[in-house]
């Protein structure tokens, strides 16, 4: 059962703000009242002070009440994912071996860009350790508490479908972005590689990492990205430009990638991503069926450099104190301590490959955008160790629900995830639009179109109701 | 994988992670072994990519490069 009232959108929250029809101070109470009734269940919260944060509330509400144009995230409560700095909060990557560290003397670049734009960071949010991971643990995912919310930005993502932040920031090296967004059922934008600042991240894979917003709706989604960007003066008319509609997507080319992206998925998915297509065609787009043969490769390239690169970070932990690893990390991490350079070599080469092989897909079908399925599945329990397909076939459940994002990390495109169904369960199921690298707004132009058409991004899970 | 391919497998590890001064306990070998076939099979699937991607190995530049006969 899904509750029905309107969620919250950054956009309409920013405008109430500015028109004195909510105080920050409010708005905070109503989430902290949430997190309070929710969260022991979800636990997508690491870090939140209740008594700090009212006051900086209180600051903002006397800034509103300043006649002047408020920076355009003013009083709005955003969750940080807990390996990006935030200055004064310990960056703890949910490991063991950093439970003592100092706390961030300053914020990271993107965080600090947030809050000069006005953000109220409300605090920490869970990751998976080392943000080497899809299940997030112990944060849960609000559809249904039995099930992982999806990683490694779980947290981020968690808070936002249970309304107790409107937005979050994430990061994707695998798809850490995209996948707990599909398994919650809110948007998330998976910026071009390199596009936004990494500094103040704990790292994953240098090559791949990828900062980027988690909020309920793509304009919000776009409106963080600004931000982060520091481009937040373009925010007000992409604001308008989406308030206006913008719903046609007459003109636009859409690639529909099959095969590698719909042979192995369960059969909710599938059909989700069936009637997206028809949707999309509805909408005035030229779906363009096309075959990219490199995906499998693509995803392999992805996978092992992520390993290497992660071994390298924890070089030190990895030899002098293996036992503050979980499990998972540490098989990691050994496994690309022992791949030999000739690996690594091979890994390079191929991704410059993978590379040219989608530029040519999209040059050769003169696409706007492809779309995919997010994940294969729907979001496993917690207790389950692979996800089952109709056909009987067993998949582990971190490279299931990698499989389908992993492949633009090493192209480094642009990828925007949406919710585009529900399964048998009511569970999320999630849709990526990849576009054409440096070109976001163009690729989120086009999402926004399509989520606006649906009530997806509205539904939200029982545990607000 | 016979018993023999995993005792090379296993003996694979040992080596390496002396090379790389990686301690690793006994009991993690087996399935470590066994996860680092996976990857160096997963990698070989890519060797075309690969070659494509460039720098090419010697083969790969000879095959692909216009010859002008022996001399």
């Amino acid at each position: 059962m899904t509750a029905t009232t309107r969620p919250r959108t950054i956009r309409d929250t920013a405008t109430q703000l500015r028109n004195g029809d909510l105080s920050v101070v409010e708005l905070l109470n109503e989430l902290l009242a949430r997190i309070e009734a929710t969260d022991r269940d979800v636990q997508a919260w690491l870090d939140v002070r209740p008594r700090f944060l009212l006051e900086t509330a209180a600051t903002m509400d006397r800034r509103l009440a300043v006649p002047r144009t408020p920076p355009p995230l003013l009083g709005i409560p955003l969750g940080i994912k807990d390996i990006v700095d935030v200055a004064g909060y310990q960056t703890v990557c949910n490991m063991a071996s950093r439970e003592t560290i100092d706390v961030a003397a300053r914020d990271a670049d993107v965080v600090g860009n947030w809050r000069r734009d006005g953000a109220l960071l409300v605090g920490k949010t869970v990751t998976q350790p080392a943000a080497a991971g899809v299940i997030s643990d112990p944060c849960r995912n609000p559809w249904d508490t039995d099930r992982i919310p999806g990683g490694s930005s779980g947290g981020s993502a968690a808070a936002v479908a249970n309304g107790t932040a409107l937005g979050g920031l994430g990061t994707d090296t695998g798809g850490s972005i995209r996948i707990p967004a599909a398994l919650c059922g809110v948007a998330g934008l998976k910026p071009t590689y390199g596009r936004l600042s990494g500094k103040g991240i704990f790292p994953l894979s240098a090559s791949l990492d990828t900062p980027g917003p988690i909020a309920r709706t793509v304009a919000d989604c776009v409106a963080l990205y600004l931000s982060m960007a520091k481009r937040a003066d373009e925010i007000p008319a992409v604001w308008d430009r989406y308030a206006e509609g913008g719903t046609s997507l007459t003109g636009k080319r859409i690639g529909v990638l099959r095969s590698f992206f719909t042979d192995q998925v369960q059969d909710a998915v599938r059909a989700a991503f069936d009637e997206a297509v028809v949707a999309l065609e509805r909408l005035g787009a030229e779906i363009v069926p096309c075959d990219w043969p490199e995906a499998a490769g693509a995803r392999t390239v992805a996978m092992y450099t992520s390993r290497i690169e992660s071994a390298q970070v924890h070089r030190d932990l990895i030899r002098n104190n293996p036992e503050l690893m979980n499990d998972a990390l540490r098989d990691r991490v050994e496994v690309g301590a022992l791949l030999p350079a000739d690996a690594w070599f091979r890994l390079r080469s191929a991704r410059l490959a993978v590379r040219d092989s989608i530029a040519s897909v999209y040059r050769e079908h003169r696409l706007d955008a492809i779309v995919a399925p997010t994940t294969p599945a729907t979001a496993p329990l917690a207790s389950e160790t692979h996800v089952t397909y109709e056909d009987g076939s067993r998949e582990e459940i971190g490279a299931a629900m990698t499989r389908l994002a992993g492949p633009w990390n090493a192209t480094g495109q642009p990828v925007v995830a949406v919710p585009c169904g529900f399964d048998g369960q009511g569970l999320p199921i999630g849709l990526s639009f990849i576009g054409r690298p440096d070109e976001e707004l163009a690729l989120a132009d086009i999402a926004h179109a399509y989520e606006q058409a649906h009530d997806f991004w509205m539904r939200m899970p029982p545990s607000v109701s | 994988m016979n018993q023999e391919e995993a005792a090379r497998s296993q003996e694979r590890v040992r080596h390496l992670a002396e090379m790389v001064s990686l301690p690793v306990e006994e009991d993690r070998i087996p399935a470590l072994a066994e996860a680092l076939d996976a990857a160096l099979a997963a990698i070989d699937t890519i060797g075309e990519l690969a070659d494509a991607g460039g720098p090419p190995s010697a083969e790969a530049y000879d095959a692909g490069w216009p010859k002008g006969g022996r001399r």
